[in-house]
């Protein structure tokens, strides 16, 4: 922490830390600088920077700043995962008026409420959220983390994203396997004849697979080290195009 | 009312102060925090303006004094908040 406060201190213009730069250090020694009193000084230094236009500096400074910026929303939001895998049906002899269904009409025993809830609860779903948001909330949430889409006239893909990808992984399983072993309901209106309904199966055709989604962390501090980089410079030119003299 | 140069010059209105004695005063009398950042930003400020002046001292910790112009601005702060403050009052006395 020091170390940082440290070089903090040391974007501030040599001019400012020569006249101030004792006492500064005394006040700092004197209180318990906390990750609040890192940015504010930042501020500061930038704030001063920004009076006395260093170009080098500005640019170091905003570096930083982009770089606790990147960091924080690191740490709010964190690198998700999408775990996707695709079903079909398996029938061979499906009738050519055979109009596909909405899978999350057709099985309800998979993406009914009670279901996802039971599946919220198994895996341990939204931790932070437990006790402090009602399940309704949690099962909102749940849903929007969960894309199901057809991509043939008798294949869907199913898709769910969570920050835990062993999590995500295990939760595209379960519904892939529900559906295999469940099956779904086809009305007459989608397939006419019944036999074909009674005989129509879920083939899981690609198992679950994880990806993550979004940038890393070293993507995010490296766009964030540049961006405020380009930005500390641009402010600094700027700054000097209106103090120039006419 | 937070604003700090603000804040400081009250700070300084009862004696003189550095750096970590203005922060604590502040944070006792308004309930602001300020950091050492924006503290020492209105200290530049206010010294540029000529409203406080450094005094000498053997320690690192310097003091601060509120100089003639410094107190004169101050109490205009003072009266222009004072009459917001009756304003307030008055007109929620009515609502």
């Amino acid at each position: 922490m020091k170390k940082v406060i440290h070089f903090a201190v040391r974007l501030y213009p040599p001019q400012w830390r020569e006249r101030y730069g004792p006492e500064f250090d005394a006040l700092l020694d004197d209180m318990n600088p906390g990750f609040g009193d890192i940015l504010d000084i930042v501020k500061g230094a930038l704030l001063m920077q920004v009076s006395l236009s260093n170009l080098p500096l500005m640019a170091a400074a905003f570096a930083l700043l982009g770089i606790i910026v990147a960091g924080w929303v690191s740490i709010q939001n964190p690198r998700r995962y999408a775990s996707t895998g695709v079903i079909a049906i398996g029938n061979a002899y499906l009738p050519d008026e055979f109009r596909q269904p909405s899978l999350l009409e057709v099985a309800p025993h998979v993406f009914g409420d009670e279901s996802l809830t039971r599946l919220i609860d198994q895996n341990g779903l939204y931790p932070d959220e437990l006790g402090r948001r009602p399940m309704t909330d949690r099962l909102q949430q749940f849903k929007e983390n969960l894309i199901v889409a057809s991509i043939s006239p008798r294949a869907w893909e199913v898709s769910f994203t969570y920050p835990d990808c062993v999590k995500a992984q295990k939760v595209t399983s379960d519904l892939l396997r529900c559906l295999c072993q469940g099956g779904i309901h086809v009305t007459e209106q989608m397939a006419p004849n019944e036999e074909i309904r009674a005989h129509i199966q879920m083939l899981l055709i690609d198992p679950p697979q994880a990806a993550a989604v979004g940038p890393s962390l070293s993507e995010r501090i490296s766009l964030g080290l540049g961006g405020g980089a380009l930005v500390g410079v641009a402010i600094a030119i700027l700054r000097r195009r209106i103090q120039r003299p006419a | 009312m937070s604003d700090p140069t603000f804040l400081v010059l009250a700070s300084l209105a009862d004696g003189d102060k550095h750096g970590y004695a203005m922060m604590e005063d502040i944070q006792a009398f308004a309930g602001v925090r300020l950091g050492p950042g924006t503290l020492y930003g209105a200290i530049t400020r206010l010294e540029e303006r000529g409203w406080i002046r450094a005094l000498n001292s053997t320690d690192r910790r310097r003091p601060y004094r509120l100089t003639a112009e410094g107190q004169r601005h101050l109490q205009e702060d003072l009266a222009a908040l004072d009459r917001v403050v009756k304003a307030g009052q008055r007109r929620l006395k009515h609502a």
